[in-house]
Order: structure tokens, then C-alpha cells, then sequence
């Protein structure tokens, strides 16, 4: 399927490492340097385990390469990232069969460098984070398919191994979950096995509160839907605010790490941007909580075969008006969920779409005029799609393509960079940027009360202030400026103590890895190296000490929160053979 | 040379010194590594023909000294064309960013004043005692303390603490509104304290120096108040080199700017600054280095007339 072949479609894949790789936070250093080489060296390297020390041995004489092999960390500058990336350094350091230094670079840069052509010749150690969803393809593919090689996406060494490949192929097109899953489980061993990167740790996805001003706040574990608990009817949750907050406006004020760089859907390429309008855009379907697909605009979902879907919308659902653009808003029709899909073609934000419906092949330096697939309204409320073959993911995927109104054509009025307009539980109210983000109830959402979720937002305003230093969106919720935010990692445990805050935490879909060189010439090419340099690392050490013990120790790609894709027993038994080296109990 | 033809001169000369600022700040910032078009784009791998677009759009496809002159064509005409990454008026983020820096600058100038020369003008007549050795102490405390964790230590006490200000600017009030007055106290005093140390030693040296000189001896000779020997004589012909210096510590305060702003949340020139320069945002990068120029230019014209006020004597 084209999906496989066309650079366009991993774009917004990409986008899941840059969110990763922006993830930003300060934690002590303290305790960091006491990981270093744990257990497994005393100077001279002869603290090593024999077998370790045999291992490298074997794996320096294959690659040929002298000991210590002289190279570099990179990184950029995410605090947290720059420590792990210390522990790593002086546990592989103190082997003596490496002399690594770190270097940090800032952002654009880093990820110019890591994200080049010529990435898999580049020496260097990387370190990275990915971040992923509910469905275990996007953990996968684009790091480790044959066909994700830099710079389509987001395969920095260039590792290849055909049966891979065919896994991960196989596990987009199988829908029976048990099939899946062993597949998964097949593809994560053998990754593991050929350890192209070392796999660090599962994130967490926190938010703390002030206990007087909210209630009923749940976190999302995907960064983007940050703000669903603010009133997500589809997904069964919704939030409220109490005390002094509670009255007239009903206001919940919390924060952005960011400022909103642009709203309209096909354009958004940073998670702010995402989080900004996750109130405001719908979906056809959305993920809830629980990671069950669920009804949005969509009322029901026939599947009439393997590759077509039917799916009946809401009657009377309208779009929001604009008075800027002179809009008096109207309803939503299938003709406008065709449009909305059809205008992600070509942009930055094609995979959303293209990752299902297809992209086709085109000659180099052109762009496709159509997806593969066809759209086919039936109706006001109907509306037919016919993939071009089998995507498991379907469900978990469809809505993440927005859907907007066909004035948002490119003859149309509505210019959704300068205002989204969507369908959603909110709308936007005043934007001053680089300090708030206000978004305002939506009297006309479509939902009617009929579930467990009031009627009305109970939230009348919910109003983002774009704070960018974690420390100051600490002392803004400690202030009682702001209800609330994303603390530094470093000081959640002492707000989890204080009874003024509440902290709620899920863990994340994404994890933290360390790539290693393979395709370059280095000892990295070394299968025994990349084993060896995998059992040195102290992940339980890394997570307590880095993290302050958020997070889980990861040793394999897929997350715990895809549920039956990820293996329990498998990550205990590599943790455990991995404890031994580094003298963990 | 009457004050008026100096101003002009000065005026005249003010244009090859932006010249220069902008295209020394045009050169460096095509100069850093990455690519404008990977954060556009948000590093996803467009199309060739996409990608050609864009530099073509953004007349990125010319010659770095072809992209300069277009920009400067114009901002002659004060259009400073659109941000790359939010596609919205770079004049607009300048105009609604310009007036939270130039009220931080002028409080924190304020308070560097307000400390720094009554703090200099004690130190040099206590000279050797111990408000001298307090005030030696204060300034070198001010000068090394990084004014990052200056600001979030006020932030801690004054704000989180003890409650006596807001953690974040207040939002919907006007600039000069007392509540947001009232926010910026932490910020400029971050951003005066260092100044202030500064001043104060400038003040206590220059005082010092004229203490021995002779009119001081005459006046005093001639039974004038010591008050008065002070006041009217020593500290006003001290002021000139503290003038010089506080026209200097603007452009400290402007470069100040862009941490604090960080720091405590204000939507100031500084913060759109280091903002754009992380995304390589041409547009506003060289709208706010031109903006930022100017005001130093600028302040030291309004520092050499006030020499002229302080010294008759002084004719350019």
C-alpha cells in the first residue's frame, strides 16, 4: 500500500518524536552521578561481569575498533534528558572501553541533525523520546520499518531487518486482536534482539491542581488531549471548578508551555497548538480514557467489510459562529466531514488522513491531487469510506483528522489560522498572544444530557495562560494564579504531599530511547555492543533518581498503556537479566 | 556646534549604525545551523515542490543579500512583513509587545537609579565606614547574582510566600494600569538590581573624585553647609559620568529583558524574541533586533543631552 511508500504519510509520525523531544521540565541532579557505572566498574573495567566484559571484547574485535573507542552523546538541552544522557555517559565510560563526551545542542538544531539525510552516517549517540497513542503501530514503524529511513521519518540509523518489516506490515493489517498482539510481541522481541536503540523509560502524563478550585479532573494519557477532561461528553468526563472559581463565569484558569502557533488543523505541528483546539474541533470518533474508541460527530459505525466503513453522523450539530468572518455558523453535514478529510492532502498534517485512506505514489518533487481511498456522501448524515486495504488502527485513527466547515475551502470566507471554527464544546473567545488563550462555553453543542455528563459545561470559560518556564507555572498554581498545570517533574512528589494540590497522573504513550550508532563506523555495528551497552544501563536508577521516580523502566518499544500489545512478563524477565549488571536488587 | 545640529548629526548617523545592526543580525541569524523550512513545516518531509513554494513565498529562494535588501525596502515603510511560524503581522507582536518592555525598562531603570546613586553618594561620603563597606558588599552581591534565580526567588517570597504580588501579570487591564504596575515591581527590581550595584559604584567613584577637588575646598572654605557642598555642587558634576553609564545600562536592561520576561511571564519584546529566535522567525527576529537597536541608539542621544543640562559648559 502506498501508505508504506510515500514520505508524505509519516509526517505527522515525525511529529511524534519532535513532541517528545520537546518535553521539558527540571529535576534535581542530585544522586545522577552515583548511577554511573553501578556495580559494573571500579576504574579499570575490571568490575565488569566476565560475561559483559567477553561481550564487548567479542564485540570491539568484530566491528574492529581499538579500545576506548573515542565518540559523542548528543542531546538538546530538556534537562532531564541531559542527565539520563550523563548516567549513560559514565556508565559505558566506565567500562574503559569507551571515551564518550556529551554535547548539547539547542532544539532546531538537534533535531536538524538527528532528522538529516545522512543521519545513519553520523557517529553520534542520540538521545530521544517518542511519543505514541493507544495503538501499538505508532510505537513501532516509524522507528524501525525499512521504509521510515531518515529523512521520510523518523528511522535515524537506518536499521533494517526484513522480517521486521513484515511484522509491523502484518500487524496494520490484521484485525483479529489476539493476531495482533502476538505479532506485536514477535516484533518487540525481535527488536530487542538486533537492540538498535536501548529503550529507557515509559513517561507520565501529570497534572496538578489546586484541591479547592477543581473537581473531577482526569488525566488524558496522550499530551494533545490535555484539556478533554475540561468537558469531553463522548468520552464520559467532565470537570468543574469550586470555591472561589465556582460563580457567574465559572472560570478554570490553567496553563500553556507554549504559545499557539497556529489553529487551523492541517497546519498544527507543535502539541500546544493540538492541546489549543482539542475543545474546539471534533472528531468523527475519539479515544476515551479508558482507550476505547467511542462516538463523537459520528452516531454510529457500520464496518460492511474489511476496507469499508459507514458512518451515520449526528443530526443538528452546528458549527460555531464567527462574527469576524461573518458566519452565522450552520449545521454539519456529511459534505463537510468528505471536505474536512480531503483538505489534509498536501499539507503537513496529510498522515492524519493519508495514514488510512492512502497516498498514492507520485514522481519525486510532486505532490498527489487525490488519497487512494473514496469518500462517498449518501446522504446529509451518511457517509461512506472505502479504504484502499485493510487498516487495523481504523478506529484509533479517524479522529484525529478534524472536521471543519466547507467555508474553510480555499474560495471560502473562514480563515481558521486566524480563528478555529469547529463543532465543539467551546469556541474561541480572545487570544492575546504569548498570554492567554480563552475559550468560552458553546450554547449549542450538540450533546444532550443523555449520558452521565451534564448538559452544559459546567466550565463557562476555561482560560489558558501561556507560561513557558516550568518553574514559574509552579509558583503560578502554588500562587493560586492558576487552577491549574503541568509542574517540573522534580516537584511533583511535594505536591502530592500538600494538601492544597492534587496531582492525577496516567502513564504516557511514548518512551525515552537511546539510539545507537549501528550503520555508522563505529563498534555500534556490533550486535554484542548494543547488547552489552543495553545491560549497562541502569533504567530503575535512571527513573528514581532523573525522574524522581516518575515513569516506569522500559525495555521494550510498546507502552503499557496499549494495553494487550505490551508484555508484562517480557519487560520483568529483560528487567531482571539487565538488573544483574547493573547491581540492582 | 549648537545642541540642535548635534541631534541631527547624531540622527544621521544613527542610520549607517542600524544598517549595520540589521545586517550583521540578517547575516547571523541565515548563519545558525537549521533550516526555517524544517520548523515551518514542523520537520515533517514535505515535498520538493512544496518545499520550493515556500521558500519562493517567503523569498527564501534569493541570494541572502537579495532577501536582505527586500526586507529592508520594507521596513522603510515600517511593514515588517509576517511571522513565519503564526503567519500573523510581525508590526502588530512588535506594537503590543513594545509597551510591557518599555515599562519594565523604565521601572527597572527607575530603581536602579533610585538605589544605586543616593547608595553612591552615601558610600563616598561615609567613606571607609561602615555604610561604605554594606553598600561594597550590596554591589558586588547584585553585579554576581544571576538574575534568573534573582527572579525566581522574588517570585518564591514576595509572590508564592508572603502573597504580595501576583505570580503572573494580571490579564485584560491596560498597561498602565495599577495592577499591572504593581506586577512589574518584582521584574524591575530583578532587572534594576544589577544596574543599581553598578551605578552605585560609578556614583561613589566619581563623588570621591570630586571631594578632592578644589572648588569642594573653597566651598567648604567659604562655610558653605556640607549638605550644600554635597548636593549642589559635588553630586551634580558627579552625575555626568553616571549618566553616561545609565545610558549604557539600558541596553543591559533590554538584554535583561529577554530572561525576565521568561521568568515571570510577560508578554514583552524580549520573550517574542528568544521565541523567534528558537524557531528561526527571520521576520521577527530582525523587527525586534531593529526595535532593540533603536532604543539604544537612542538612549545614549537623550544621555548626551543631558550632559549639556548638567554641564552648561559642555557645547558639542
Amino acid at each position: 500500500m502506498a501508505r508504506n511508500d510515500s514520505q508524505d504519510n509519516v509526517n505527522q509520525n515525525r511529529r511524534r518524536l519532535l513532541q517528545a523531544m520537546g518535553a521539558a521540565g527540571a529535576a534535581g541532579l542530585a544522586g545522577c552521578s552515583g548511577l554511573g557505572g553501578n556495580g559494573n566498574g571500579n576504574g579499570d573495567g575490571s568490575g565488569l561481569p566476565d560475561d559483559l566484559q567477553q561481550q564487548l571484547s567479542d564485540g570491539f574485535e568484530e566491528a574492529g575498533f581499538e579500545t576506548p573507542w573515542e565518540g559523542e552523546i548528543i542531546t538538546n538541552e530538556n534537562p532531564e534528558r541531559v542527565q539520563w544522557a550523563q548516567v549513560i555517559q559514565e556508565e559505558l565510560n566506565a567500562t574503559e572501553f569507551f571515551d564518550i563526551e556529551l554535547n548539547q545542542f539547542e532544539w532546531t538544531t538537534y533535531v536538524g541533525r538527528v532528522l538529516a539525510e545522512d543521519s545513519a552516517e553520523d557517529e553520534a549517540l542520540v538521545c530521544l523520546g517518542w511519543s505514541a497513542g493507544w495503538d501499538p503501530d505508532a510505537y513501532i514503524r516509524n522507528l524501525f520499518h525499512s521504509d521510515q529511513h531518515t529523512p521520510a521519518c523518523c528511522n535515524v540509523n537506518h536499521f533494517s531487518d526484513e522480517e521486521i518489516d513484515t511484522l509491523i506490515d502484518e500487524g496494520t493489517s490484521t484485525t483479529d486482536i489476539d493476531e495482533r498482539a502476538d505479532i506485536y510481541q514477535d516484533a518487540q522481541e525481535s527488536i530487542v534482539e538486533s537492540s538498535p536503540v536501548a529503550f529507557i523509560r515509559y513517561g507520565e502524563e501529570i497534572d496538578a491542581f489546586r484541591s479547592a478550585a477543581v473537581e473531577g479532573w482526569q488525566t488524558y494519557p496522550i499530551n494533545g488531549g490535555k484539556y478533554y477532561s475540561v468537558y469531553a461528553p463522548w468520552a464520559g468526563v467532565h470537570a468543574e471548578v469550586t470555591g472561589d472559581n465556582a460563580g457567574d463565569e465559572n472560570e478554570l484558569i490553567a496553563t500553556f508551555s507554549a504559545d499557539v502557533a497556529n489553529t487551523d488543523p492541517t497546519e498544527q505541528n507543535d502539541t500546544t497548538s493540538t492541546m489549543s483546539t482539542n475543545l474546539v474541533y471534533e472528531g468523527v470518533m475519539g479515544v476515551d480514557y479508558n482507550g476505547e474508541p467511542q462516538m463523537m460527530l459520528a452516531e454510529d459505525l457500520e464496518q460492511v467489510s474489511e476496507t469499508e466503513y459507514v458512518f451515520t453522523l449526528r443530526e443538528g450539530v452546528q458549527f460555531h459562529p464567527s462574527q469576524e468572518f461573518d458566519f452565522d455558523g450552520r449545521e454539519l453535514t456529511a459534505e463537510d466531514v468528505k471536505f474536512s478529510w480531503e483538505r489534509y492532502l498536501g499539507t503537513t498534517r496529510e498522515a492524519d488522513v493519508g495514514d488510512w485512506l492512502g497516498v498514492p505514489d507520485t514522481p519525486e518533487g510532486e505532490s498527489a491531487d487525490s488519497f487512494e481511498g473514496t469518500l462517498t456522501v449518501e446522504g446529509d448524515y451518511t457517509l461512506r469510506v472505502e479504504l484502499p486495504e485493510v487498516y487495523a488502527p481504523f478506529q484509533f485513527t479517524v479522529g484525529d483528522a478534524l472536521i471543519v466547515p466547507r467555508e474553510a475551502g480555499e474560495d471560502g470566507p473562514l480563515d481558521l489560522s486566524t480563528e478555529p471554527i469547529g463543532t465543539g464544546p467551546y469556541r474561541l473567545d480572545q487570544y492575546d498572544p504569548d498570554e492567554l488563550w480563552r475559550l468560552t462555553a458553546f450554547d449549542d453543542h450538540w450533546y444532550d444530557g443523555s449520558g452521565d455528563v451534564p448538559a452544559d459545561q459546567p466550565i463557562e470559560t476555561a482560560t489558558f495562560r501561556i507560561i513557558t518556564e516550568s518553574s514559574a507555572r509552579e509558583a503560578a498554581l502554588r500562587g493560586g494564579d492558576v487552577d491549574l498545570a503541568q509542574p517540573p517533574q522534580g516537584s511533583v512528589s511535594a505536591l502530592q504531599e500538600e494538601s492544597d494540590f492534587s496531582v492525577t497522573s496516567r502513564i504516557a504513550g511514548g518512551f525515552d530511547m537511546f539510539i545507537y550508532p549501528m550503520n555508522a563506523d563505529t563498534p555500534f555495528q556490533s550486535q554484542d555492543v548494543r547488547l552489552a551497552a543495553n545491560r549497562l544501563i541502569n533504567r530503575p536508577g535512571i527513573v528514581s533518581a532523573v525522574y524522581d521516580g516518575i515513569g516506569t523502566p522500559a525495555y521494550s518499544p510498546i507502552s503499557p498503556l496499549a494495553g494487550s500489545f505490551t508484555s508484562e512478563e517480557f519487560n520483568q524477565r529483560m528487567g531482571d537479566e539487565y538488573s544483574r549488571y547493573y547491581g540492582a536488587e | 556646534m549648537s545642541l540642535r545640529r548635534y541631534v541631527v548629526k547624531r540622527l544621521l548617523l544613527t542610520i549607517p549604525i542600524l544598517l549595520g545592526v540589521t545586517a550583521i543580525t540578517f547575516a547571523m541569524v541565515h548563519l545558525q545551523p537549521g533550516d526555517v523550512i524544517d520548523v515551518l513545516v514542523g520537520f515533517n518531509d514535505v515535498s520538493a515542490e512544496t518545499e520550493r513554494q515556500l521558500r519562493e513565498q517567503y523569498n527564501l529562494d534569493e541570494p541572502i543579500y537579495v532577501q536582505y535588501v527586500l526586507w529592508l525596502r520594507d521596513a522603510m515603510v515600517l511593514d515588517f512583513g509576517q511571522s513565519f511560524i503564526s503567519e500573523r503581522s510581525v508590526g502588530e507582536a512588535i506594537s503590543t509587545r513594545l509597551p510591557y518592555t518599555v515599562l519594565l525598562g523604565i521601572l527597572a531603570l527607575f530603581i536602579s537609579i533610585a538605589i544605586g546613586v543616593p547608595a553612591g553618594i552615601i558610600a563616598a561620603v561615609k567613606k571607609g565606614e561602615q555604610a561604605d563597606e554594606v553598600s561594597r558588599v550590596a554591589a558586588l552581591l547584585g553585579v554576581a547574582t544571576p538574575n534568573f534565580w534573582l527572579g525566581l526567588m522574588l517570585l518564591l517570597v514576595f509572590s508564592v510566600q508572603l502573597g504580595w504580588f501576583r505570580t503572573i501579570p494580571p490579564s485584560d487591564v491596560a498597561v498602565y494600569d495599577p495592577a499591572l504596575l504593581k506586577f512589574m515591581v518584582l521584574p524591575a527590581i530583578t532587572l534594576g538590581t544589577a544596574s543599581a550595584a553598578l551605578l552605585m559604584r560609578i556614583m561613589r567613584s566619581s563623588m570621591l573624585e570630586e571631594l578632592n577637588k578644589e572648588y569642594v575646598k573653597m566651598a567648604r572654605a567659604k562655610g558653605l553647609p556640607e549638605r550644600t557642598v554635597i548636593t549642589k555642587h559635588v553630586v551634580r558634576n558627579s552625575l555626568i559620568s553616571v549618566v553616561t553609564v545609565a545610558a549604557l545600562q539600558i541596553a543591559f536592561i533590554v538584554d535583561g529583558a529577554v530572561v525576565i520576561e521568561q521568568v515571570f511571564s510577560v508578554r514583552g519584546i524580549g520573550r517574542l524574541l528568544l521565541g523567534a529566535i528558537l524557531q528561526r522567525d527571520f521576520p521577527i527576529i530582525q523587527a525586534s533586533v531593529l526595535m532593540i537597536g533603536v532604543t539604544i541608539v537612542f538612549a545614549n542621544l537623550l544621555a548626551d543631552i543631558i550632559y549639556s543640562y548638567l554641564d552648561p559648559r559642555i557645547r558639542y
